[in-house]
């Protein structure tokens, strides 16, 4: 009787555990599924991240030291002095009001380099929304009429799909009534975004990729158990998008204008891959990354990848513009994350491939 | 205590809830009830030669006592009244959208349209598709080196369009669920531009199916009219009018008035030698369009109706075809009526309350005195 009772509590026991081990993976994943779902629709254009910048630091404690940049960018210093400084860029692509017609359409202007030729084209006939300083105003790119198209306006088809003829249809039936709904010149425009979760294996949407890190950032703070065994301090930076003029290569404005808040080297870029045609020539298993000049920091990258599991790879030389912020003035390495149809409505990244990365910044970054 | 006194105050005191209670109930309900159908019916998918889904929702919205009839193509109709004169009204339930037709040994899914719209407004976009169990998401893909210097963008066609739905290959997609025949839309959704316009992928012809469904249920089908009277919501106006084909030879109308989409060129891209007729400022007698032109002499009495009932109303041509013109061979004359849209055969296709108010209006107006 004794016996059994004790095999009965022993067996007990261990199903107590396997559920907490369970529940503790469950959770990792449950929490960052509800972070994406909660952070993803915050707009974030370059020039208007607050937004943004503001939801992520509501999450974070207070009890831990939060800085913030002139340009908006947030950081967070480790309180022992830290050797290493994660960072990530959060704006994403969008337009700006460029002009009001007397017919109340709105025309666009972009405030950053379009990443290339074809990037405007897939957002007429979709959804957009103005965000006016009294509040968001919906409003849709206009098309022409399929049915009283005339056969001229059919061979000329792709210029409706150039940001040369955006016109954004809000309702409005003159330059009154859309400077009555809060609409004014510069106002930033952002496409219509929607969260997908295909096969409960990918997430999907359009800058889900920068979101994506933004959020692994954050979840690491907020999962270290106590801040005095953090190893690292974060920064999530605005205007990533917008370059320091003149600057060969490109450099990302606000991370240059972010050193004077950089207090921990080497430094550690966590973005989506920039060149996502690349990775049809590589495994798309895994995570990239770049050494750069960050010799030892490289090492314990490698190490932590291998103490998980991980599929690492080096990524050939590329031009990230926040990389090479940094790499000049700081020792600088980047981690990947691998991104599909990068900067398109249909842009996707691996669930496996995010929990992978959350796993070595983890490991990175936690004493 | 003086009794009397209170009774007066108690009964002024509930004035104000007495009156609300009326204002909702007789005055408030009836306007609301086509722009609360279109709003329910443009979230059910029914690409052409798939609306079963829409004739489903309106077998449990006509009553019983109509007798609603529902054929094997999925046309909905109820016929009620006798007289020397039959008059049907018309709406399209399907739209726009791509059916399955191949899926690759990678899990990707190729499709052909139903349609005529612009393939290129699907490229990189999220859809749905609709398997016999529950909607699975997808993403147009982006078409190869998209990201290249050398791309014209409209230069995109159906057979472009690849589907991915997350699936590694051909038998995971069919354990998702997606099977060849499924139908795909883009992700619905209602844009609101303010309380009274709307933009959304299937307006045409969903907002005529709510104008029918709330005439219907404001008519007094008890009454006599001395005439037939004929609510028909028929399938594959946009292939080619096969479900009005098919209907005009069995109900054998004298009057038929198809409730469809009147393409205004009052957007910013059209060209405003015609059909230039803004949003807001009534419904339309459709006098002339692609497949039909109504006589004078009918579209006089539509406007004689429509004046006695002050209800606001524009004339205009414009193209495209009508349900109703397949009727005209066996004897019919063809009367359309539409609200002025945009964006036509887009994913933003543009309407405004008021227009739809005022084509109920109308609707139940001719019914009653035509």
């Amino acid at each position: 009787m004794i016996i059994r009772v004790k095999q009965i509590s022993f067996f007990l026991c261990l199903l107590i555990l396997a559920a907490v081990f369970a529940q503790g993976l469950i959770k990792d994943d449950n929490s960052l599924e509800i972070l994406i779902k909660e952070l993803y629709p915050v707009p974030s254009p370059t020039g208007y991240e607050y937004p943004l910048i503001d939801a992520i630091r509501k999450h974070l404690p207070s009890s831990i030291r939060i800085d913030k940049d002139y340009l908006g960018g947030l950081h967070v210093q480790n309180p022992n002095g830290s050797p290493l400084t994660l960072v990530t860029g959060v704006d994403e692509i969008g337009y700006i009001v460029g002009g009001i017609k007397e017919d109340g359409f709105l025309t666009l202007d972009r405030a950053v380099p379009s990443p290339f030729p074809l990037f405007d084209s897939f957002f007429p006939g979709h959804g957009v929304t103005i965000w006016t300083g009294t509040g968001p105003v919906r409003g849709i790119l206009a098309l022409p009429s399929t049915h009283i198209l005339s056969r001229e306006a059919r061979r000329q088809l792709s210029d409706y799909f150039s940001l040369n003829n955006f016109l954004v249809d809000t309702g409005a039936e003159s330059r009154e009534d859309a400077e009555a709904a809060g609409v004014k010149y510069c106002d930033p425009v952002t496409p219509d975004k929607h969260l997908q979760n295909l096969a409960g294996r990918i997430w999907n949407g359009y800058g889900i990729g920068s979101r994506s890190c933004a959020v692994l950032l954050l979840q690491a703070v907020m999962n270290i158990p106590e801040y005095t065994s953090m190893n690292a301090s974060f920064s999530w930076l605005v205007q990533t998008k917008f370059y320091v003029r003149g600057s060969r290569p490109a450099k990302a404005l606000g991370a240059v204008h972010a050193h004077q808040m950089t207090e921990g080297t080497p430094i550690l870029v966590i973005a989506p891959y920039p060149k996502p045609d690349d990775l049809d020539s590589m495994t798309r298993e895994g995570l990239l990354y770049t050494p750069g000049s960050a010799g030892r920091l490289s090492a314990r990258i490698s190490a932590a990848a291998e103490a998980h599991g991980i599929s690492l790879q080096k990524a050939p030389e590329i031009n990230s513009p926040v990389l090479n912020a940094y790499m000049q003035d700081y020792p600088s390495s980047a981690l990947w994350l691998p991104v599909k149809y990068l900067h398109t409505p249909s842009e996707s990244v691996f669930h496996s491939d995010l929990l992978a990365l959350m796993k070595m910044i983890e490991e990175l970054t936690v004493k | 205590m003086n009794i009397r006194m209170d009774k007066k105050i108690i009964l002024a005191a509930m004035m104000p809830a007495v009156l609300f209670f009326i204002s909702i109930t007789c005055f408030g309900d009836d306007e609301e009830s086509v722009w609360t159908q279109l709003r329910t019916l443009l979230m059910i998918p029914g690409v052409s030669g798939m609306e079963h889904p829409v004739a489903d929702y309106l077998m449990e919205q006509i009553p019983s006592k109509l007798n609603p009839k529902r054929d094997d193509m999925h046309n909905v109709w109820f016929s009620t009244g006798a007289g020397a004169e039959h008059l049907v009204f018309v709406a399209h339930t399907d739209e726009l959208g791509l059916i399955v037709e191949e899926i690759t040994p990678e899990g990707k899914l190729k499709v052909s349209g139903r349609g005529g719209f612009i393939p290129k407004m699907y490229e990189g976009r999220p859809v749905t598709v609709y398997t016999a169990e529950d909607p699975v998401d997808g993403i147009v893909v982006p078409r190869p080196n998209y990201s290249g210097r050398e791309q014209e963008a409209a230069h995109y066609q159906t057979a472009d369009i690849v589907i991915d739905i997350g699936a590694v290959s051909d038998e995971d997609a069919r354990q998702i669920g997606v099977a060849v025949g499924d139908q795909i839309t883009i992700q619905k959704q209602i844009i609101e531009l303010s309380e009274d316009i709307i933009a959304a992928r299937a307006v045409d012809d969903r907002a005529g199916c709510a104008v029918l469904l709330s005439a219907m249920q404001r008519l007094d089908w008890g009454r006599e009219w001395n005439k037939k009277i004929t609510f028909l919501w028929d399938v594959q106006e946009e292939t080619g009018l096969y479900g009005a084909a098919k209907m005009a030879e069995q109900l054998q109308a004298d009057y038929v008035f198809p409730v469809d989409t009147f393409v205004s060129s009052a957007g910013p891209f059209d060209d405003r030698r015609f059909a230039y007729l803004p949003l807001g400022q009534g419904a339309v007698i459709r006098a002339v369009d692609s497949s039909s032109i109504t006589p004078v002499p009918y579209v006089q009495k539509v406007m004689d109706i429509a004046r006695e009932n002050r209800i606001a109303f524009q004339i205009g041509n414009t193209r495209g075809g009508n349900d109703g013109s397949v009727f005209v061979p066996y004897g019919a004359v063809d009367i359309p009526l539409a609200w002025p849209g945009l964006y036509s055969h887009s994913f933003i296709e543009k309407i405004h309350r008021s227009d739809l108010n005022d084509l109920t209006d109308l609707v139940v107006a001719l019914v009653e005195q035509w």
